[in-house]
């Protein structure tokens, strides 16, 4: 379960202070999944990161698996994100010093799982995005959509509870787009994960389970 | 988590951004390999000057007051290679009217042949010979007697004594007043009796001069003194010498990181994305500051055995010839005898140049892994 109550975030900059979450509540329950429509700027990539625990938020609360997570700092924070949660960023944000593979494997190295499940893992989840052959290339040999669906495997590799996508489909062509948000919703579903994303693309709502529209910061439908 | 695991994140940005990681590697390399030979030049400097000063006459360590009966044999610790026997006594030298007073020492030629390279500065004539009345003195000295080879000349305790003649030999110059001026050399033949002796004793090359007078077992009324008591204005030079080693080096190295540390800076911002990626799946603050020393520390050290490889390499090609500064030390007395400089590497010589390009390093990197390891993950994230 999410619960984000009464939440807000405003960013300084020398222009001032600018509000960027205003006001935000709404729960999501555990298994479910949840689109977050918006315009650019309306605050969508900045709520997913609060859920995250990425970024603090200024008032309000968000509660994640139990936990508080607008308070969560240091140790308990970095626990948190490599026991609990995925993400899945807009352009896959691979680590380019390491192979498809290493980076599928990083969230499973970085939970202490063995060498010989941590292969097994890499293995399954690469034949199952059909990129089996591609685990020794590097991020930079691999095109847009292959890019999405290593990151996507990345993000699930741990088996997390939540995960939190920030446009994945916004860099691909509409058939690549669709097959990743197929596979990624799927594979939600049947791992009974809890995913929230933030899309321009009104085909995602479609797949989700519920959908949110923001405007300005505000939840306004 | 484990340390295995940081390394081989660490190793992986190291090797796989090669462009990068070789610019700094050489300057790593280039700045550590200099100072080792730089180092191990100072050292053959004074080294240099050393072998030069004690190889005239004086020898590492002088003892004085010993007692007719002791061998000379006795005098021989561990390191050292040669043990001359003489006598000294404060003489006048007269020819005609003409009046000099000297030290005169009383040797055997061909040890002393065998140990010191005075006789390497004869001007004119020969090295008196065993078992002769010859004289082998200062050009100034028979100049001043108005002395030419083969002139007899009277050697007397007093210059109202009548004295013993003898005949000049030799000459020799070294370019240093104090001997030049103020010693002559005769055959002993044991003229002085049962007067003390003193002795030189000559080290093998790295003995200890404190260690070998700690191992001799002299009477109570004899004194050793080493060559830096003998010459403290050497053992000056030389302190001087490696004092502006080390002020070379950490300059060098002053100078060096901040080049190294604009270069570790970009490194890591390069990457900063990376390091924003990983904060957002869980690595801590404190495991991005390990991996980024990890990347640092293992770039540095690496870089720094290279560099004293090079160095070593460098100084052992350089060493056997030695350099000859002959040109630049004719004229100074610390290089009487050659200004040939053989480098030679010292433990620390070897040990500081590496450690001082890591804490360079490492200080180097605390600003951008205390920027990385404080910021939250989306403060990186959005920075990208």
């Amino acid at each position: 379960m999410i619960r984000v109550e009464n939440v807000g975030k405003s960013f300084i900059s020398p222009r001032g202070v600018t509000p960027v979450i205003a006001g935000v509540s709404f729960d999501l329950e555990t298994g479910k999944s949840l689109a977050l429509m918006g315009r650019s700027g309306s605050g969508k990539t900045t709520l997913l990161y609060l859920v995250g625990g990425l970024e603090r938020p200024d008032t309000g609360s968000i509660i994640c698996l139990d936990r508080p997570v607008h308070a969560l700092t240091g140790r308990a924070l970095s626990r948190f994100l490599r026991e609990h949660v995925g993400f899945l960023f807009q352009f896959g944000n691979l680590l380019s010093c390491l192979t498809v593979a290493e980076n599928v494997a990083f969230p499973l190295r970085l939970n202490n799982v063995g060498p010989a499940e941590c292969a097994r893992r890499v293995g399954e989840l690469l034949e199952r995005i059909g990129l089996a052959g591609a685990a020794k290339a590097l991020p930079r040999e691999l095109s847009g959509g292959e890019t999405q669906r290593v990151a996507f495997a990345r993000s699930i590799a741990h088996r997390p509870q939540i995960l939190l996508a920030d446009e994945p489909t916004a860099s691909l062509d509409s058939a690549t787009a669709r097959n990743l948000m197929d596979l990624m919703f799927r594979v939600g579903r049947e791992e009974g994960r809890t995913t929230m994303t933030a899309t321009h693309d009104p085909e995602v709502t479609a797949l989700a389970d519920r959908t949110l529209r923001l405007e300005d910061g505000r939840i306004v439908g | 988590m484990s340390l295995r695991l940081w390394w081989g994140i660490a190793w992986r940005f190291l090797w796989r951004s090669r462009r990068s990681t070789a610019v700094l590697a050489a300057m790593i390399v280039s700045a550590v390999a200099t100072l080792v030979f730089l180092d191990a030049l100072a050292v053959g400097v004074s080294d240099a000057m050393i072998r030069n000063s004690v190889s005239l006459v004086s020898g590492h360590l002088s003892i004085e007051n010993l007692p007719s009966g002791l061998s000379p044999d006795s005098l021989r610790p561990p390191g050292v290679e040669h043990v001359l026997r003489r006598r000294t006594a404060q003489v006048w030298l007269r020819s005609g009217t003409n009046l000099a007073g000297t030290s005169l020492w009383s040797v055997d030629p061909d040890a002393e042949r065998n140990a010191t390279a005075l006789w390497r500065k004869t001007t004119a004539g020969s090295y008196p010979g065993k078992g002769t009345r010859q004289l082998f003195l200062g050009e100034p000295v028979a100049a001043e007697l108005g002395l030419d080879i083969g002139d007899t000349l009277t050697v007397a305790g007093d210059p109202s004594q009548a004295g013993t003649e003898y005949v000049l030999c030799g000459t020799f110059r070294t370019g240093i007043a104090a001997l030049d001026k103020g010693l002559s050399f005769r055959p002993d033949q044991g003229e002085d009796g049962d007067s003390p002796w003193q002795a030189s004793l000559f080290l093998a090359d790295g003995a200890s001069p404190e260690t070998v007078r700690g191992a001799l077992r002299l009477p109570p009324e004899a004194t050793a003194r080493t060559w830096a008591e003998l010459m403290p204005d050497l053992r000056q030079l030389i302190d001087l010498n490696a004092l502006c080693m080390l002020l070379v080096m950490v300059l060098v190295f002053f100078i060096v990181s901040l080049g190294i540390a604009c270069a570790f800076v970009i490194f890591i911002l390069k990457n900063i994305r990376e390091h924003g990626i990983m904060k957002s799946m869980g690595v801590s603050s404190p495991e991005t500051a390990l991996l980024l020393l990890l990347e640092i520390g293992g770039l540095t050290l690496a870089a720094s055995m290279l560099g004293v490889l090079l160095g070593c390499g460098l100084t052992l090609a350089v060493a056997g010839p030695g350099v000859d500064l002959g040109a630049m030390t004719s004229h100074n007395q610390y290089f009487a005898v050659s200004g040939v400089i053989h480098p030679r590497l010292t433990a620390s010589g070897l040990a500081l140049p590496p450690l001082m390009a890591l804490l360079f390093a490492l200080l180097a990197g605390v600003w951008p892994v205390c920027m990385i390891a404080r910021q939250r993950p989306a403060e990186v994230l959005r920075s990208i």
